[in-house]
């Protein structure tokens, strides 16, 4: 029997299989399949956006222009990919060695919908690992969804709730601002920091 | 204002997960494990099953103070299972290790204590 996160993780895969011609990451790449670090080998696609963050306040990824980014789509009320996420990168940080504290950490609602800055203050209080939640106007949320390759859908569960399948990678960008790297969702944690180290260590 | 990462924590962290879960040491590691992973987004800040994330949920989060709601039981060792295999509609945090995982066990079981206690909820 599958699980809910199975069921999740095989309709991502859905998903990303319908709008593959688009090039949409669907957060089901096979192993090795994730971009070189390599500023040479950077993903020919990423870039700036303006987004409003949990305390109301508009959000442009060029305010944090000399620091890496790890960035990744969701929504609070996801039961799965992003509570895994968000532990995943907790776990990456904490063998990113002490640079780390230079990392932002950038979430970005897929369901801009129910998440409004308010709510996604009450979901940011639940970590202690520092997070800035970004949600916005749908058109706003789609662009920036289209910039970085990730899809989502809203996935009526028949009752007043629904879930979203949603792209589950997670996005490493550089002091440049520039995507270097994407990961899988279920990437391990020693290969998230070991990325990680790598462009923290670059000059701003 | 964009927060830095508290890296000494994150480091002691680390390095407590290599020590055993033991009496309170164990018990205040997993309480700061609980709230760097972020348990609370859906089993609230007090592991009542009240956090954010929890009221739009069709399953609702296990109320962690209350053995009576745990799928797979309520010892240090069913807990730690859960959490890195997963328990009814909740994933499996399979990056979370043995240490880790005991650790935050421990700090849910003393929360089952604290609920038993006199004044505490049934």
């Amino acid at each position: 029997m599958m699980t809910r996160t199975m069921r999740r993780i095989a309709g991502a895969c859905l998903l990303g299989a319908a709008v593959g011609g688009a090039g949409l990451l669907a957060g089901c790449s096979q192993p090795g399949q994730t971009a070189s670090v390599r500023e040479d080998a950077r993903p020919a696609f990423g870039g700036d956006f303006t987004l409003t963050n949990q305390d109301n306040q508009r959000f442009r990824l060029q305010d944090v222009r000399g620091r890496p980014v790890l960035m990744f789509f969701g929504y609070t009320s996801c039961p799965d990919m992003c509570p895994m996420t968000m532990s995943r990168i907790t776990g990456a940080l904490s063998r990113a060695g002490s640079s780390a504290s230079d990392v932002v950490t950038l979430f970005v609602s897929v369901d801009p919908k129910r998440d409004t800055p308010a709510v996604l203050k009450e979901y940011v209080r639940s970590f202690s690992t520092p997070l800035v939640a970004l949600t916005g106007t749908e058109e706003e949320v789609a662009r920036v969804a289209s910039l970085y390759h990730a899809s989502y859908e809203i996935v009526p569960t028949g009752t007043a709730n629904y879930l979203v399948n949603h792209t589950s990678a997670i996005f490493l960008i550089d002091r440049q601002g520039r995507l270097r790297q994407y990961f899988k969702f279920d990437e391990k944690p020693e290969t998230l920091a070991s990325a990680l180290k790598a462009v923290l260590d670059e000059k701003a | 204002m964009v927060r830095r990462v508290s890296v000494p924590l994150l480091l002691l962290l680390v390095g407590a997960a290599g020590a055993t879960a033991c009496g309170e040491h164990g018990e205040e590691r997993g309480r700061q494990l609980y709230a760097l992973h972020g348990c609370a987004a859906c089993h609230g800040p007090d592991g009542r099953g009240d956090g954010p994330s929890a009221r739009r949920l069709d399953v609702p989060p296990s109320d962690l103070t209350d053995v009576r709601t745990y799928k797979r039981g309520s010892s240090p060792n069913d807990i730690a299972l859960s959490i890195q295999k997963g328990s009814g509609a909740m994933p499996a945090f399979r990056d979370i290790t043995d240490a880790e995982a005991g650790d935050i066990a421990a700090w849910i079981v003393s929360r089952q204590r604290d609920s038993r206690s006199p004044g505490g909820q049934p």
